[in-house]
């Protein structure tokens, strides 16, 4: 008896040494080991680099040129965003064109990554608002993207190129359509018109059915972010109130949380801003120029949905700055298990001439660490580099 | 069939395309230390099969080692490559099948000295872990098939051990409940 009770000791030992061994292997995806991020080549092109995290060095992955039909030169640098599929087999790399072109198209393109599958590229004319879009994170289910056309939703299987249209029978506002943190599901917004509240909810991948999650009246301030947890049960804003800035989380519409940021002075204002897995806290980059100066400073800013204090990492100082809208080319991003935050200075380098060369870099900035160790991959910046205005 | 390999590991192994052989140009179903597991529980379950180790104390013990070998490694505690990775991946195969057997066979540990047997089943794995890089580093089309049929081979008899032993304590749980039953409902023992 004594035997068979240490045989089947042993043995269950075995099973859960097994058991964790699997559990541990499907988690070890590639999704926190690299990041993508746009990057300068030697001619003053933006593309999309990959930093791989574990080997440190960086890759660049996609360089699109657009010459004119008169010229010989390439055309202003286009807004870039890249991402990974959620198989870690493919980046989508999404060009909206250079800022001052009021194009409405987009060019997709699906880079194979550590595999031998065709490059699909799709260029898509007529969206609504193609600029607007490439403010916001792209909007990937699985291995389909979402796009808003003309008074239509457009879905297209990234790796088989197989598009649906579904066209939108309800009156009112064009709708925004917004990520969800763990990719399973498509936020929209629709403005205000007359009446009419701002209506935050959840479109359905399949049906494209609109769920209404929530109406916005709060008088959101210029320069705000707006984020939300996976469900969108919770959305977080920011409000001016009697001077001070104060974040709002709204649970159903109803104000369930604020918190003061600051008394007002000066300009701030955020470039984007992500809910952490568990959240307890929000992750923003802003942008701050205090009163009567003309610099500004970029960074992180860790807001605690409790009392604990705020925490700002500054990333870069003494920025030479003229428009508040430039944090919006400041915008972070999470690691999966919300221990590292990422962001990249390279549109800011385009639209400020005089931004110091070590200013220009991929931001790695471990929240962890209690000191929140900062790891600057340089990007390189070239002598002459197309410019952009914001 | 490659495809139906994939999916079917795809179940337990995250197959991280940056972690796994390719060979032929073409990936394995699972990652670099699953390789290790799965090709290792197939040498494994031959040379049980074959050499009938016997099983020391020693034995055990040696066994025991190799899965607690894993944890630095898999939970990157230290930092390792990819043939580190395999040869993890087969050490702790070892100690899985040696102990998954043990409810499943009628003999207890022995404190014995080791037998021949014993020597040549570990011979038996120190030659895997000679032939494995050899095998990796070759590559070809002739190597993936072997690796995919010994993955998958190790797969199906580390499940055959699992449900075996979940099957043996369900019995052994039911036989100390049934003498209770039978005082409950008569009465007498």
């Amino acid at each position: 008896m004594k035997t068979a009770a240490r045989n089947s000791t042993l043995a269950l030992i075995g099973l859960a040494g097994l058991t964790i061994y699997i559990l541990a292997c499907t988690s070890f995806s590639p999704d926190d080991s690299k990041v993508t991020y746009p990057a300068f080549d030697e001619n003053g092109q933006v593309g999309i680099a990959v930093y791989d995290r574990s080997e440190r060095n960086t890759q660049m992955l996609y360089l699109p040129a657009t010459f004119a039909a008169d010229g010989t030169n390439a055309s202003g640098p286009e807004l870039l965003r890249a991402q990974f599929l959620p198989d870690g087999r493919h980046i989508a790399v999404f060009s909206f064109g250079s800022p001052e072109d009021s194009g409405t198209s987009v060019r997709i393109a699906v880079l194979p990554w550590a595999t031998r599958t065709a490059t699909r590229i799709f260029e898509i004319p007529e969206l609504s608002d193609s600029s607007a879009a490439a403010l916001i994170s792209p909007v990937i289910v699985g291995h389909r993207a979402f796009l808003m056309g003309s008074n239509q939703v457009l879905r297209l299987d990234l790796l088989t190129g197989r598009l649906h249209r579904h066209h939108l029978t309800e009156p009112g506002p064009e709708l925004s359509l917004y990520p969800s943190p763990r990719g399973n599901t498509v936020f929209f917004i629709q403005e205000a018109q007359n009446d009419q509240p701002v209506r935050f909810g959840t479109m359905d991948p399949e049906s494209f059915k609109q769920t209404t999650l929530m109406t916005i009246t709060n008088d959101v301030m210029e320069g705000s972010f707006f984020t939300y947890n996976n469900t969108g049960s919770q959305v977080a804003l920011v409000v001016k109130a009697d001077e001070e800035r104060r974040l709002v989380v709204l649970e159903k519409g109803i104000p369930r949380f604020t918190r003061t940021l600051d008394r007002g002075e000066g300009k701030l204002t955020f470039g984007s801003a992500v809910l952490s897995p568990k959240s307890d806290f929000i992750l923003a980059s802003f942008q701050r120029t205090p009163a009567g100066a003309t610099n500004a400073s970029f960074g992180l800013m860790e807001i605690p949905l409790s009392t604990e204090p705020i925490r700002e990492t500054l990333l870069i100082t003494s920025a030479p700055s003229g428009d508040e809208m430039e944090s919006f080319y400041f915008q972070p991003a999470l690691s999966h298990d919300g221990k590292t935050a990422a962001v990249a200075s390279t549109y800011l380098a385009l639209g400020l001439e005089n931004l110091k060369a070590e200013d220009c870099a991929l931001f790695l900035v471990d929240l962890s660490d209690r000191k929140r160790k900062v790891t600057r991959v340089p990007i390189p910046m070239p002598k002459e580099r197309n410019r952009i205005s914001f | 069939m490659m495809e139906s390999l994939h999916e079917l590991f795809g179940f337990v192994c995250g197959q991280n395309p940056d972690r796994t052989w390719w060979l032929a140009g073409v990936p394995l179903p699972f990652c670099q230390r699953c390789t290790g597991l799965y090709t290792g529980a197939a040498t494994a379950f031959i040379l049980h099969l074959v050499l009938r180790p016997i099983l020391t104390n020693r034995f055990l013990k040696v066994h025991g080692a190799f899965l607690v070998f894993m944890a630095p490694f898999g939970f990157h505690w230290v930092t390792h490559g990819p043939m580190i990775r395999t040869i993890t991946g087969v050490l702790f195969a070892f100690g899985l099948v040696a102990f998954l057997r043990l409810p499943l066979l009628a003999q207890a540990p022995v404190a014995g000295p080791a037998t021949q047997a014993n020597t040549r089943f570990y011979m038996g794995l120190a030659l895997l872990l000679i032939l494995l890089p050899i095998g990796i580093q070759g590559g070809g089309g002739f190597m993936a098939f072997v690796f995919c049929f010994a993955g998958l081979l190790g797969f199906c008899y580390l499940l055959f051990l699992c449900v075996a032993n979940i099957f043996a304590w369900s019995a052994a749980a039911w036989r100390r409940l049934s003498p209770m039953r039978r005082v409950t409902n008569d009465g007498q023992a």
